[in-house]
């Protein structure tokens, strides 16, 4: 049996088994535009039950109407990037009420972009985990609230950061989140839509300390930062610092987000289940850092490369770098910081180091960055002995059948 | 001519369309679904101004003051900037003073800053009177336009007013703000060469829009 709920203009397919529990389930979308010829006043809402019987029917309206319009007839694309085009990832639908109607599987779902308040109208935009993004999809009266409301029931929106947790895999999301120690950070977030405009608890994602007014956060751990990379490459340090590149503002955008930007998802989802270990060590995501820096260092220094010319390089690394890569280069750099003798205390600290040392008066790390002389600083050859640390990698890589992603998050 | 640089950056609040103002004008390309910038992204183009090759370093920075890095750092050496702000978000307009000093307090002192009104599609959400923009641009030393990185209007004219008007020998610096207020601000929009600005379309549009 199949049940299925549609408006007018949207239609939601699920198989047979309960909302919110979708493991297993392909929950599809199913955009028909209206038909024109019709009376948009008057939008039919339908359910069936299992035995696909009529258990239900009422007229009520649901406010919106899509206008496409708006979006065929102002827009002025390339030739070739006709974005009312269903995207690859959304399959036509196959008796179309016209060329806009398309479906898409909300395991597919990464994250929905929904226009601001104010406009005169407004638009839907969802985008899939390849990165697509759907045509954006209209409303002239209203409606969006309604259908994000239906949506509510099958993927679970993060406000704030614009994250969705969603599809196929909310209970292996779920169950991954908990391995890691992390209580239901979505709490509250689903329901009505209202709900899920509401701040909630993302403390498992990037630090939420992160995204404050303040940027005190930030801050701190460009700091932290650039302490390691001092510890651990100064001749790299010494040339940012002539280019007015000491602050290692270029690297703001990984702290912030946790290297978001940087991979592909699937990816993305591999490198936070490691960070969300804090294994090896805590602020580890700062040893990543350090990896990218030291995997470029030679394209920063040897292209006499200005301030300019390194935040674009950096900038332009994303989607470029294999996370594997960069993984495996950071746990090496904490093993060789792990097994290095007399490492600055507040290094030790950063990555907690030296727990043997009970007692030791703790010194606030972030507050006092001590510029290391070259004889307290070991100065490691990173380059050469990363391959070494690969075989014996702490960091299970997850197989790519377990990446595909259950909780999809989008800042 | 020789290739010269120049370097401009791209200021105002969030959402009002920077990056897409930027994307339009580099690769001709709108992205709706367009990410809040984080910290700052560059893009460049080159421009023939004259006889001369123009390439402009463009800086497009986060609007969001938790998103932003280390903001001064932007503005070192930028000949100019668009502040841009939302027709149909008076909030992102009543803060364009701030950015002004934001500006003015890291920029060099002979940075030329256009007023831009971006988002013109949306004629029917305006919230800000083209002519009140207008009045605080010409007030503030400012060049003005009104803009749309979707359907294109007057963006190419945003960011060439501000190459051609910088940096190049025999030219005047309009708009820099070492002049008196108000005594040579350029409106593109009455520029335009088919003699229909853009504002007026605008408001033809808007009294379009009123009889509906």
């Amino acid at each position: 049996g199949e049940r299925r709920g549609f408006w007018q203009g949207w239609e939601a397919k699920e198989s047979p088994v309960s909302p919110r529990c979708p493991q297993g389930s392909d929950t599809l979308l199913q955009w028909t535009p209206v038909d024109e010829s019709s009376d948009s006043t008057q939008i039919a809402y339908s359910k069936k039950d299992p035995s696909s019987c009529p258990t239900e029917e009422e007229l009520f309206d649901p406010g919106y109407e899509p206008d496409w319009a708006v979006i065929s007839t102002v827009g002025s694309r390339p030739a070739g990037q006709d974005e009312s085009q269903a995207a690859p990832g959304a399959k036509a639908a196959p008796a179309s009420r016209g060329q806009w109607a398309f479906t898409l599987s909300l395991a597919e779902l990464k994250s929905i972009r929904k226009s601001k308040p104010g406009l005169g109208w407004s638009y839907l935009i969802f985008i899939t985990k390849d990165g697509i993004s759907i045509q954006a999809l209209h409303f002239h009266r209203g409606g969006t609230k309604a259908l994000l409301r239906a949506l509510c029931k099958y993927v679970i929106l993060l406000p704030g950061t614009g994250w969705i947790v969603g599809g196929a895999g909310i209970g292996r999301g779920r169950a991954d989140l908990g391995a890691a120690g992390i209580s239901e950070p979505w709490k509250g977030c689903y329901g009505t839509v209202e709900g899920c405009k509401q701040p909630c608890n993302l403390s498992a994602f990037p630090q939420h300390s992160n995204f404050e007014e303040s940027q005190e956060s930030m801050k701190r751990q460009l700091v932290q930062l650039t302490l390691l990379l001092r510890v651990l490459d100064p001749p790299l340090c010494d040339y940012l610092d002539s280019k007015e590149s000491g602050s290692l503002c270029f690297c703001f955008r990984w702290i912030l987000i946790w290297f978001k930007r940087e991979f592909a998802f699937s990816e993305v989802l591999l490198l936070w289940e490691v960070l969300w270990t804090e294994l090896p060590c805590p602020n580890f995501h700062l040893l990543v850092a350090c990896a990218i820096l030291d995997a470029e260092r030679q394209a920063l220094m040897h292209s006499g490369f200005g301030f300019n010319e390194i935040l674009k390089h950096i900038n332009e690394l994303t989607m470029k770098m294999s996370v594997e890569e960069i993984l495996c280069r950071a746990e090496a750099i904490y093993r060789q910081l792990a097994a290095t003798p007399e490492l600055p205390l507040n290094v030790q600290e950063l990555l907690g180091l030296g727990e043997a040392k009970v007692g030791t008066p703790s010194t606030d790390t972030a507050s006092s960055p001590q510029p290391l002389s070259p004889s307290q600083a070991p100065e490691l050859e990173l380059t050469d002995s990363i391959s070494a640390s690969q075989p014996d990698s702490s960091i299970e890589i997850l197989p790519p059948e377990e990446t595909g992603g259950p909780h999809s998050l989008s800042p | 001519g020789g290739n010269k640089e120049l370097s401009m950056v791209l200021i105002g609040e969030s959402g009002v369309g920077k990056t897409n103002l930027l994307s339009r004008f580099t690769r001709n390309e709108f992205n709706h679904d367009s990410r809040t910038t984080i910290g700052v992204e560059f893009s460049t183009r080159t421009i023939m101004v004259g006889d001369a090759l123009v390439k402009a370093q463009i800086w497009d920075t986060a609007g969001l003051e938790r998103y932003r890095a280390i903001t001064s750092a932007y503005y070192r050496g930028a000949v100019g900037a668009l502040l841009v702000f939302d027709i149909t978000k008076h909030q992102t307009y009543d803060v364009v003073e701030r950015w002004l000093k934001e500006l003015y307090d890291h920029a060099e002192a002979t940075i030329i800053v256009m007023l831009v009104g971006n988002k013109t599609d949306l004629a029917q959400a305006r919230e800000v009177p083209t002519e009140e923009a207008k009045m605080f641009a010409e007030n503030n030393g400012m060049l003005f336009v009104e803009t749309s990185a979707l359907d294109s209007t007057n963006v190419e004219q945003a960011f060439e007013t501000i190459l051609r008007g910088t940096g190049l020998p025999g030219q005047d610096r309009v708009g820099s703000k070492q002049k008196s207020p108000g005594d040579n601000t350029v409106s593109l929009s009455a520029e335009n060469a088919d003699g229909t600005s853009a504002s007026q379309a605008m408001k033809e549009k808007r009294a379009c829009c009123l009889n509906l």
